[in-house]
């Protein structure tokens, strides 16, 4: 059956599990063409996410960090840091590559949905700077994408709540991206959903408007599903092997660098189709 | 070690480098910005080692790797790059 296959599958008790899933299923589906599109919406409990290419003590203070129990992670995408809490809602879509220009299709065509999405609590988005989703003065979601292998991945994360004390606190703004922003705190540059429209949004709100954001753009049917054997089993292997590991989140070490990770997948996508 | 930051369009860039005898010895480069394919990152650095400190030496550098990595930038330029590495080089003055 075709259709946009949409997991609601988190664990935002522990951040590495659910950044380890982000690339399980990014990487099970550039191996399996002709699966469907997944689009998987989740949350963080306390957690700093950084860019693939970060330096984490250059982007958030560590100490603070630890103290308040908030996680740092890396994760496989690059641009900026960004905090999430349950207020923060986390969107990711992946999806067969159609055009030979995978970055078009990313940030030209796939970053769409969410703005579909916003659409239709009655307010009027826009794409600012490649990658940034504003609404007025401020931002309100940021996404990031990959592809590899014929299979494009995009996720993004949404502020509909958010703690802004705590991601002001705990995130380092360099003094030149201020400058360039002509604001001095990030916090008045990014601006909440509920703050926006005024009212309280409900989880089940937001995901009813993702999946029909995504719907829409794709044309597809959406139906409830959850991760499989097999991208649970990738996503153990990421977690223990690379998410987990200080090594990753805080050293600055390539993916090429956990070789191991991706044997070890690559076994288990082989006993699969056995 | 000298360190500089430079703002692309899309994303920060920074690097920090060593110096031994006017070529590039250590390069880290990190920051906010997109590159693909992710990993190329990685081998920009050993690219760039025993580079002269010569901007127009490191803009060819990497021109180069982009062309033959078939690298993409989004939102930023191989003169950014250069510069970012070049002034981390030179000890970090403002262009």
């Amino acid at each position: 059956m075709k259709g946009l296959r949409v997991l609601l599958f988190e664990t935002p008790h522990d951040p590495y599990f659910n950044l380890a899933l982000e690339e399980a299923l990014f990487y099970i589906k550039s191996k399996r063409r002709d699966a469907n599109p997944v689009l998987r919406i989740w949350r963080n409990y306390s957690a700093v996410i950084i860019g693939y290419f970060q330096k984490a003590e250059e982007e958030v203070k560590l100490d603070l960090a630890e103290n308040l129990g908030i996680a740092v992670v890396r994760r496989f995408t690059g641009g900026g840091a960004v905090y999430h809490d349950l207020g923060n809602i986390n969107y990711a879509i992946v999806i067969d590559q159609r055009s030979n220009d995978p970055l078009n299709e990313l940030y030209g065509f796939l970053i769409d949905g969410i703005l579909n999405a916003l659409r239709k609590f009655g307010v009027e988005p826009r794409v600012e700077n490649i990658n940034d989703i504003a609404i007025g003065f401020g931002k309100v979601s940021g996404v990031a994408a990959s592809f590899r292998e014929g299979t494009l991945f995009l996720h993004g994360s949404l502020l509909v709540s958010t703690n802004l004390d705590v991601l002001t606190r705990v995130l380092k703004i360099s003094e030149k991206k201020l400058a360039d922003k002509k604001v001095n705190s990030v916090k008045y540059r990014v601006r909440l959903l509920e703050d926006i429209l005024g009212r309280k949004i409900t989880f089940s709100e937001i995901v009813e408007k993702i999946i029909r954001g995504y719907c829409d753009l794709l044309n597809l049917k959406p139906y409830y599903d959850m991760p499989e054997k097999l991208e649970i089993e990738a996503a153990k292997i990421l977690y223990e092997e690379k998410y987990k590991k200080e090594k990753w989140n805080l050293g600055r070490s390539p993916s090429s660098d956990f070789k191991r990770t991706y044997t070890l997948i690559d076994e288990l996508i082989i006993q699969s189709l056995k | 070690m000298g360190y500089f930051e430079y703002k692309a369009r899309k994303g920060l860039i920074k690097v920090r480098t060593s110096i031994e005898k006017g070529v590039i010895k250590e390069l880290e480069i990190s920051g906010d910005f997109f590159l693909y394919p992710e990993d190329a990152l990685w081998m920009l650095r050993e690219y760039l080692t025993n580079t002269p400190i010569d901007y127009e030496a490191i803009l060819s550098k990497i021109k180069s790797f982009i062309e033959k990595e078939n690298v993409q930038l989004l939102g930023s330029t191989p003169e950014d790059f250069a510069k970012a590495i070049y002034y981390s080089a030179v000890g970090g003055e403002n262009p």
